[in-house]
């Protein structure tokens, strides 16, 4: 085989990769989290309390990373879409930790009732300071899914 | 500045001194934008947002966080936050506006009707006003307001690079639709 040959076999290859690659970079999609490992793994006093003792700081720390939070249901609700949401907090205040539950996932919440403990993995995007004072402050996770804990059914 | 900075202020005192039974909230509140410019959808929902109505005097406040914006592609996803809204600098956008039409809306019996709201809209660092019609639905002691408008992209300093401008419309028709509930002290 020609060097020119091989060149251009060489060249079609390349290309070929990354036109594949631009195609599924371009259509990708949010993945699923329930099999990505945690950054962090909090109880839901202790990452309310990190938010409201220093914003900044913990904003740092865990916007965008994957926190999987352990407390209490507070609050368990779904929207005329049958999309659910989550407030966790326990001793916790008026602030919560507010998890918008991945809308594949809707049935390992639906049955769940408030006041038990639970696990929740999701994406931090950010502190919501409540500024009426009358709502209380919010840590905010999307694409949540449970974590299953021991003798917990996963669904 | 000054202006903006008063009329802020005032939606803030008015929400956090008038009695809980006259104030209506939710934190599930749904806002969806659509910015498509030419076949491919470009378009957004985020369903954590904030929304407080106080309907004996009409002020109104919603707020969302910008990463709660959800994209049916991640690309997407991360190039409006990180090329157009910059969501790590500016995390919040916030509206604070007031009912126009406050005393022509029936809060104590199930029913419709129209709403006209104005207020300042702040994303990307910029506060600008502007003015929606919408829909209240009374029902069984809910409210369910709905409203839509369009907001110019360049007045939030949000910038269309060159290779997606026929891509990418320069506006973004913006809609929100929030459940409230009576909030209880």
């Amino acid at each position: 085989m020609s060097i020119k040959k091989l060149l251009l076999i060489t060249l079609a290859a390349g290309i070929s990769l990354a036109v594949i690659y631009g195609y599924k970079e371009y259509h990708r999609t949010n993945k699923d989290l329930s099999g990505a490992a945690p950054d962090y793994q909090v109880r839901d006093k202790e990452l309310i309390h990190a938010f409201l003792a220093d914003e900044p700081a913990a904003a740092r720390k865990y916007t965008g990373k994957l926190v999987a939070v352990e407390g209490i249901i507070r609050e368990r609700s779904a929207d005329g879409t049958g999309h659910y949401t989550v407030a966790l907090g326990g001793n916790t205040g008026a602030a919560a930790i507010r998890c918008s539950i991945d809308s594949t996932h809707g049935e390992d919440i639906a049955l769940m009732d408030t006041g038990r403990s639970i696990i929740l993995k999701g994406l931090l995007i950010g502190f919501s300071r409540d500024e009426t004072g009358i709502l209380g402050s919010e840590v905010q996770l999307v694409r949540c899914v449970r974590v299953p804990t021991g003798g917990t059914p996963n669904h | 500045m000054r202006i903006i900075t008063l009329l802020l202020g005032s939606c803030l005192i008015c929400l956090a001194k008038a009695p809980a039974q006259d104030k209506f909230f939710t934190r599930q509140g749904h806002i969806s934008f659509d910015a498509t410019g030419g076949m491919e959808k470009i378009a957004a929902n985020n369903r954590s947002v904030t929304c407080v109505l106080d309907s004996r005097t009409g002020a109104l406040q919603l707020s969302a966080l910008l990463k709660g914006f959800e994209f049916e592609k991640a690309l997407m996803q991360e190039h409006f936050n990180e090329n157009y809204v910059e969501s790590d600098k500016y995390p919040k956008a916030d509206f604070r506006g007031q009912l126009l039409n406050n005393n022509e809306i029936a809060y104590t019996k199930d029913g419709v009707s129209n709403l006209k709201v104005k207020g300042l809209l702040s994303i990307h660092g910029q506060t600008k006003e502007v003015t929606a019609n919408g829909k209240i639905t009374v029902k069984n002691g809910k409210i369910q307001a709905t409203a839509e408008f369009d907001v110019l992209l360049s007045e939030f300093n949000i910038t269309i690079p060159g290779l997606v401008k026929d891509k990418v419309s320069d506006h973004a028709k913006i809609s929100v639709d929030c459940l409230l509930e009576p909030l209880k002290m």
